[in-house]
């Protein structure tokens, strides 16, 4: 009788889990010993079994009953959907300038960056150091220094998120 | 009047649906809802369950309806939704479960794998409807685990790894669940029971 490994290999190779070399191998086994056949249609047999469970399992409903069940569901949650909107206040000044202020802002920091650092290369390869800083704990400022001329310039985004929170709290919005 | 949309093919009845038609909805339902209650009960084997898991995967499937981009046919994208739904009941009746059945089944799956192999069809000779009868009983048999690792792997079509993923648990554990599953529904749709081993 073969082992629990071997009979979950067996299983493996029916099951199209086996790479080529071995599922040849189990191929041979099965065309020569029949207790390996008559397990490998042992496990195929449940396939079968579960297909014509399916084939025969009918919804224990009227098609009319069944379908109401889901038409109200649907039409319940689009109401639902609909009365939000409806409810929903409109934006308000702050909101409305913090959507478009946020996304600008981000993308003005990396522009800036981007300019910053097309100019530091440009400098180091001209003999003049210069380096651009960017603190990963606070990734909406960054730092530049011009050593040769003395010159620090910190760049901070504006307004950050959290000021954004602590304006909303003061004016509360919700 | 109403539309009649027995003639109509799925892909076309999917486009009505997305632009809002419901009665195209109705229809799609109606052509498919056994086989999509058939899944639900398959891995839940519960009537009222699997009616209600049914439904509301039918009621999800309306409102993703604009996700479904025909990679599939329809049949098979509303049975990965009511699987997943399925899945996620599972979990949570899981959660509520006093003591692990699973544990009590990998015990005793022991059992199934020394059984002898007979070399018999275990669903010859029998009338469809009994054999249906059979097999549910048999399912009723197996822990919601077994079955989910049989349905996935049988019906869905899912590689070993897939599973795995799917129900948190390694590949080792999806082998032999569904070596045991796959023993013990034959045993029991041939007939045997433990007590015939002693």
């Amino acid at each position: 009788m073969m082992d629990e490994a071997k009979q979950l290999e067996l299983q493996a190779f029916l099951d199209g889990e086996l790479p080529p070399a071995k599922a040849a191998d189990w191929q041979r086994r099965m065309d020569a010993d029949p207790e390996v056949r008559a397990l490998g249609a042992q496990l195929k047999a449940s396939n079968e079994a579960l297909a014509i469970f399916e084939a025969e399992t009918r919804v224990p409903a009227s098609r009319d009953f069944y379908w109401s069940g889901i038409r109200r569901q649907i039409e319940l949650l689009e109401k639902a959907s609909a009365r939000r909107h409806e409810t929903e206040p409109p934006l308000s000044w702050l909101a409305r300038i913090r959507q478009y202020l946020v996304p600008a802002g981000v993308a003005a920091a990396f522009l800036i960056a981007g300019m910053l650092a097309t100019h530091q290369v440009r400098m180091a390869e001209s003999g003049h150091p210069v380096r651009l800083e960017a603190s990963l704990t606070s990734p909406g400022s960054f730092t530049y220094r011009d050593f040769s001329s003395g010159i620090t310039l910190v760049w901070l985004s504006y307004p950050a998120e959290k000021e954004f929170a602590e304006i909303d709290s003061i004016l509360n919005i919700p | 009047m109403n539309r009649d949309y027995s003639s109509v093919e799925d892909a076309a009845l999917v486009r009505e649906a997305q632009q809002g038609d419901m009665a195209a909805f109705e229809e799609l339902v109606a052509r498919h809802r056994d086989k999509i209650y058939a899944r639900a009960y398959s891995m839940l084997r519960n009537e009222d369950e699997a009616l209600d898991l049914s439904q509301e995967a039918w009621v999800k499937g309306w409102q993703r309806l604009n996700q479904f981009q025909g990679d599939s046919s329809f049949g098979t994208w509303m049975t990965r939704v009511v699987i997943n739904l399925c899945l996620d009941h599972l979990r949570k009746q899981k959660r509520h479960r006093s003591e692990s059945i699973e544990a009590l089944d990998e015990e005793s799956g022991g059992v199934e794998r020394q059984m002898p192999v007979l070399e018999v069809n275990p669903t010859a000779g029998l009338e469809r409807q009994e054999l249906r009868e059979r097999i549910d009983r048999a399912l009723g048999q197996l822990s919601p685990e077994h079955r989910t690792v049989l349905v996935l792997h049988e019906f869905q079509e899912m590689e070993y790894k897939e599973i795995a993923k799917t129900m948190g648990c390694s590949i080792g554990t999806v082998m032999s669940r569904l070596f045991y599953a796959r023993r013990k529904l034959a045993a029991l749709l041939a007939g045997w029971k433990k007590d015939d081993m002693k």
